[in-house]
């Protein structure tokens, strides 16, 4: 019987404009001092920046399957730590404190690794000059059908009915991972100290005081939109529903995530004799489709198409909104400090 | 009391509350564990179950991401004849004592209908097992004085009991395992 999706009264939307991501992970960084950085969490990355076209994390996700294809679940497995990639123990009672400084150099002590945490990161396909890659965002999707809910079967996974945040209920969550096994986009990781799955909770107690998520708000470049999708006023709406620039990734996993991506302009190839040869991209369109199905042929026509209007002077207000001029016009409301948050201090 | 060896089989794969479990695991072989040993005795102050049932593979930590523990369980109703098979109903509720080898106690679990098993806090059930010739070997015991959450073990008591394993091995977790299908019944000596 197909999956019945649960019910929420609004739904947060996600827009991730991947032709300004500079792949600094400021966003990474900033997730992970704030949530994952306890024992246990050492391979925890509830954001990350993949380089693509590439393995991303972890290793290799896009063809393990899961989520559902007509309305069934999609078998798939669980990653292993060494995909996730592990936080290597490095020897520095050797090199710094064991006199030992000029003989040896720093390395992880279980020998030479061969995978971790954004091993492909800035490594790019194709041929010089011709070589290109891009920047995939990754988050949880809280998807409006999670193939992890629909997987759990203790019911410690539930959608949160004001706002479609999904969550795993840490005092319900038994460990049996099938939601790590279900999830299309690989985004549950296992605690294994606490013997628990966790995962990007949308920093939902900065939302419930206003304040955007710390992936969105520190993020430099202005990549990162959000907003209820059915609030008119927000740039997240406008994106999504108005204009439809921004589309999901994997959308035949069948999970209809809420995280939308604006998907990335190529440059040109050069030809034999160092010519720009007008009008092609370095970004093979198939593999494009691959991630975002055939739909992203009409986005990538529509922004291209609307960059000519401004070229000649006139004006496009998707192209000021997906700029950003304002940052606050990104958030959809959640603009407040973070100064203002009410920490727990223990 | 002799050692009385019990059928296992996989629970039914239409029990599973879980639709990725349901149709993913349909075609996939789990509950591994084919027969359990089972000896009961008490002292007058405490009981003890000793199990004993063949794997070939010692899974006593959660050893990588994709890792799971063996574990084994005996189960309890409150009273009279909850559902096994649902694991109790609301308002018949079953206790169970999970032994895992990664845990330092065993769980005392609670469970009112599938998918529904709370973990209370240790009851003083305490555990010693030892994997051997290809075998666990397990001792559960619980004082008679202890109060069980519900459960009363009392010498002259009459009541039932089923046996549930699982194999780490065989990615063998929740309702996926080997399980006596029908209670046994368990007579306490006076």
């Amino acid at each position: 019987m197909p999956v019945q999706p649960p019910k929420v009264k609004r739904q947060l939307g996600m827009v991730f404009d991947m032709n300004k991501c500079l792949g600094c992970q400021t966003c990474t960084i900033a997730c992970k001092t704030l949530w994952t950085d306890e024992e246990g969490m050492e391979h925890m990355w509830w954001n990350v920046v993949s380089t693509m076209p590439g393995q991303g994390t972890p290793k290799g996700w896009q063809e393990l399957g899961g989520g559902f294809a007509e309305g069934e679940p999609r078998a798939s497995r669980i990653p292993k730590l060494k995909e996730y990639g592990e936080a290597w123990d490095f020897n520095y009672d050797d090199v710094f404190y064991g006199g030992q400084g000029t003989s040896k150099h720093l390395q992880p002590k279980d020998g030479d690794p061969d995978w971790g945490p954004l091993w492909d990161e800035d490594q790019a396909t194709g041929d010089y000059p011709n070589s290109y890659f891009f920047y995939l965002q990754m988050i949880c999707q809280h998807c409006t059908n999670p193939a992890c809910l629909a997987a759990c079967p203790r019911s410690a996974i539930y959608k949160r009915v004001d706002d479609g945040v999904v969550l795993i209920d840490q005092e319900r969550c038994n460990g049996y991972r099938f939601c790590a096994e279900a999830c299309p986009y690989k985004r549950i990781y296992f605690n294994r100290v606490l013997k628990r799955s966790q995962k990007c909770i949308l920093c939902y107690p900065r939302l419930e005081q206003g304040v955007a998520p710390a992936c969105f708000r520190q993020c430099p470049g202005r990549v990162r939109f959000i907003g209820y999708l059915d609030d008119e006023e927000s740039s997240v709406y406008k994106l999504v529903k108005e204009w439809k620039v921004a589309i999901r990734l994997h959308p035949e996993a069948g999970t209809e995530p809420n995280v939308y991506y604006v998907p990335p302009l190529s440059p040109p190839l050069y030809d034999d004799d160092g010519e720009i040869i007008e009008g092609s991209e370095r970004i093979p369109r198939a593999y494009l489709e691959k991630l975002f199905g055939p739909d992203v042929n009409r986005v990538l026509e529509l922004l291209i198409s609307e960059i000519g209007r401004t070229r000649k002077g006139e004006k496009s207000e998707m192209l000021d909104t997906l700029i950003a001029y304002e940052w606050k016009s990104m958030f959809g409301g959640f603009t407040k400090d973070p100064g203002t948050l009410n920490r727990p201090t223990a | 009391m002799a050692a009385e060896t019990l059928a296992l089989s996989p629970t039914p794969i239409l029990s599973q509350p879980s639709a990725y479990v349901q149709s993913v695991w349909k075609d996939r072989p789990y509950g591994a564990a084919k027969e359990l040993s089972v000896q009961a005795v008490h002292n007058g102050e405490a009981i003890f179950f000793r199990l004993s049932w063949a794997d070939a593979t010692k899974d006593d930590s959660i050893s990588d991401t994709d890792a799971f523990a063996d574990a084994a369980a005996v189960l309890f109703p409150e009273k009279g004849d909850a559902p096994l098979t649902s694991m109790g109903s609301p308002d018949q509720p079953v206790f169970a004592w999970l032994w895992r080898p990664d845990l330092e106690e065993p769980y005392h679990v609670k469970a009112q209908g599938i998918g529904s098993s709370q973990r209370l806090p240790a009851r003083g059930v305490t555990s010693k097992a030892e994997h051997s010739a290809a075998s666990w070997h397990l001792v559960l015991s619980r004082r008679f004085s202890g109060k069980g959450a519900g459960l009363t073990l009392a010498p002259g008591a009459k009541g039932k009991v089923a046996f549930a394993v699982w194999q780490g091995s065989e990615h063998e977790r929740g309702g996926l395992k080997a399980a006596t299908l029908e209670w046994q019944q368990l007579d306490i000596e006076a």
